[in-house]
């Protein structure tokens, strides 16, 4: 099938489609994903085509809905949930961290857990605290989860497809604001297109002089810097990790073994964050030695997010943060 | 947490007390070990005192423009480091010099200054701090270089990229020039004297020296014997080595061949004292002032080396950054104004050297060689002897064994 432009959440809806359509242990539940087609509409027609039975509106209570999705993956269902916002998973928290990533250990690898969480986050939508937040390193922080967080439609759709086919729960982390980014995306036939699980690290851009590593909206921000950073005759490799918990890092240690300089950026909180683990991972790798300057991170999370749209601004990177710091980089003398 | 004394080291053997000539940091800052806290200048040499630990400044006891003597506390720190000094008399020890002659320059610490009396004891509180990047570390691995004996010359004065390929390379970092606070280099020195208050301060301190040196100079009885030098068979075979490596590795070796010129006056014993070894000392012209370096005996290594050793030590000159090897136990000096078209001259003795060579330039000039009148370069050097150490004929000898060797 050819590729046709589409945005994010376009993507995901035909992703929630060829799951459907080609496995009929899938099934979607959330709050007001079915009549109301989400509180984004990326559900959108989706009841229409597929029914009540297999597109639930379920009630407010993020603890019954993981709950229920986790007693329905363990006996041979694979539920897509929604949460309506990233926000609200700290109400799901005990059916996912201490049920979802426990049971195939607990139960000696007799019962797998394929379930996948949409977790719509991070700010700039002027939603304020309760309601921008980043927090998929919470989730990296424990075995058993899965963490995706693409950039692209055509990512969006992929990974949606591969977290849908894994064994194990996996946390599918989507930027609210990346839902009307539009981009080519080649509509899957079926599941099995996609099954050579959850795809690694993808080298956005390749430059010589410095590794850019970031995920999710902060992955297209970085290639805006990277062109900008082009006129000023900075050539920057892009990478965008997509998956954060597996972390694929051999691309990044391979790039910056090449460029020596390593900018890590996303808008969750610095402190313990994916960009620590990265840096934590480059500097104890071969690459150490070939280190020109020291790892510079671009986070956000200074503050709970602010609803005043300049310090709500300010609390995320932007794209001229990461042009700023990556010539701080390069000034530094080798 | 613990308060640290910092005293001043023993910036050559000589030395009895410096002058502060400015601080770099202020109370309340925090340094790093091997980060440099003050200029201080001694006898024609100027440094920068570097940290021996980490901590913060708590007050600095001597002021810019005052002296201190050795062994004295400058500046306070607070730190987490466990106090290995504490309990030891360091006043008691400050007569001990802290720098001892190292046996050779490539494994003396670079501009580090010797940290304050250290004894024995304390070794954990006196790294001697390379500040680089990791990539500069596995290069100078590979390399087999010594990152103590290069100079940096990045913003936070860490080794930079350029610096390793200029050791490796052998000669001075081409950016040293370019990146402050070195000085520019001496062939670029004339008419572009330095106007910031610390070249300014740097300029006065080494006058005052060249002023105290020559006067105690000229006190010392001492005579000039001139030859004339067929350069040919130099140039033949110096293969790039610079002027001054050729000549020092002929004057060190005429140095081991006359011990009589290889000792100083020991003026209340009246008698010789041999110098321990030989080391040759270059004259080096800085927009700042005339500043001597010194490197180890020059032929007693391989020619390249030899050459990498001179060529560091200038560099060393040029760009302020002596050390205080460049001081001690120097045999001899050359001093070469031949680039600068003079034709013959006597330079001074640095005392206590006994001896100092001064080389004029290479003339192409009409020579008899075999009956027949030949053009041949020729150079012109004088060698100054200090008279109480050896005589004319003393030096006449040692004089033929220096030509033997530059035209054999």
């Amino acid at each position: 099938m050819s590729a046709e432009t589409m945005s994010c959440a376009k993507a995901l809806n035909a992703a929630m489609r060829v799951a459907l359509t080609s496995d009929p242990a899938t099934f979607l539940a959330g709050e007001d994903i079915a009549v109301y087609g989400g509180a984004f509409g990326v559900t959108e027609g989706l009841l229409a085509d597929f029914g009540a039975e297999r597109v639930r509106d379920t009630p407010i209570s993020e603890d019954a809905i993981v709950g229920m999705a986790v007693g329905a993956a363990i006996t041979g269902m694979r539920p897509l949930i929604e949460m309506q916002f990233a926000d609200f998973v700290v109400n799901a928290m005990d059916p996912l961290v201490n049920q979802a990533a426990k049971l195939h250990f607990m139960y000696g690898g007799n019962v797998t857990v394929p379930l996948v969480l949409r977790l719509p986050g991070g700010g700039g939508t002027g939603a304020a605290q309760q309601h921008s937040q980043s927090l998929e390193a919470w989730f990296a922080h424990v075995p058993g989860l899965k963490v995706v967080a693409p950039s692209t439609p055509q990512d969006a759709h992929d990974l949606l497809l591969a977290a849908v086919n894994d064994p194990d729960p996996v946390v599918f982390v989507e930027h609210k604001l990346l839902y009307r980014e539009e981009g080519p995306v080649t509509v899957r036939a079926a599941l099995a297109d996609v099954d050579g699980g959850l795809p690694g690290t993808a080298v956005r851009r390749e430059g010589a002089d410095l590794t850019i590593v970031a995920y999710s909206l902060t992955a297209r921000k970085a290639e805006e810097a990277a062109e900008a950073l082009a006129e000023d005759g900075i050539d920057a490799t892009v990478l965008d990790l997509r998956s954060l918990r597996p972390l694929d890092l051999g691309p990044v240690i391979d790039a910056v073994t090449r460029t020596g300089r390593l900018l890590v950026a996303h808008e969750a909180p610095g402190p313990v964050g994916i960009g620590a683990e990265v840096v934590a991972g480059v500097v104890g790798s071969r690459a150490f030695d070939h280190l020109l300057s020291p790892p510079v991170r671009v986070t956000g999370g200074g503050t709970p997010m602010p609803y005043a749209p300049a310090l709500e601004r300010a609390n995320i990177p932007q794209v001229e943060d990461i042009v700023a710091a990556a010539r701080r980089l390069m000034a530094e003398d080798d | 947490m613990a308060e640290l004394q910092v005293r001043m080291p023993a910036l050559s053997a000589t030395m009895e007390d410096a002058l502060v000539l400015s601080w770099l940091v202020a109370p309340g800052d925090v340094v790093r070990s091997g980060q440099p806290l003050a200029e201080v200048s001694t006898d024609k040499v100027d440094m920068e005192l570097e940290s021996p630990y980490d901590g913060t400044v708590d007050r600095i006891l001597v002021p810019e423009g005052e002296r201190a003597d050795l062994g004295a506390p400058l500046l306070v720190l607070t730190s987490d480091e466990e106090d290995l000094l504490g309990g030891l008399d360091l006043d008691g020890d400050a007569e001990e010099p802290a720098a001892t002659p190292a046996p050779s320059p490539a494994a003396a610490p670079a501009p580090t200054a010797a940290p304050p009396a250290a004894p024995a004891a304390a070794p954990a509180a006196t790294p001697a701090a390379i500040v680089t990047s990791p990539l500069v570390r596995r290069l100078a691995r590979e390399r087999g270089i010594d990152l103590h004996t290069v100079t940096g010359t990045g913003s936070r004065g860490q080794i930079t990229r350029a610096d390793l390929e200029a050791a490796a390379a052998g000669g001075s970092a081409p950016s040293a020039a370019a990146t402050p606070p070195a000085a520019p280099s001496a062939a670029s020195s004339a008419g572009s004297a330095g106007s910031s208050p610390g070249n300014a301060s740097r300029r006065r301190a080494i006058r005052a020296a060249t002023a105290r040196t020559t006067v105690r100079s000229a006190q010392i009885p001492q005579f000039t014997l001139y030859r004339r030098i067929d350069a040919g068979r130099v140039n033949e075979r110096r293969e790039g080595r610079s002027w001054s490596t050729e000549l020092a590795r002929a004057l060190a070796a005429a140095l081991w061949r006359h011990p009589e010129c290889n000792a100083v006056w020991d003026e209340a014993q009246e008698t010789v004292v041999p110098l321990p070894g030989v080391r040759v000392g270059i004259a080096v012209d800085t927009p700042d002032g005339l500043v001597v370096v010194a490197v180890d005996d020059p032929d007693a290594v391989a020619p390249a080396q030899a050459d990498a050793a001179v060529r560091a030590a200038v560099d060393r000159g040029r760009n302020g950054r002596i050390v205080p090897e460049d001081m001690q136990h120097v045999s001899t000096t050359i001093s070469n104004l031949g680039g600068l078209g003079v034709d013959r001259f006597n330079a001074l003795l640095v005392p206590p050297q006994p001896t100092i060579l001064s080389v004029g330039r290479i003339v192409e000039s009409p020579v008899v060689v075999d009956g027949h009148v030949r053009v041949r370069p020729m150079m012109e050097v004088g060698l100054t002897v200090d008279h109480r150490v050896a005589d004319g004929a003393d030096g006449a000898r040692f004089l033929e064994t220096f030509v033997q060797r530059l035209e054999g």
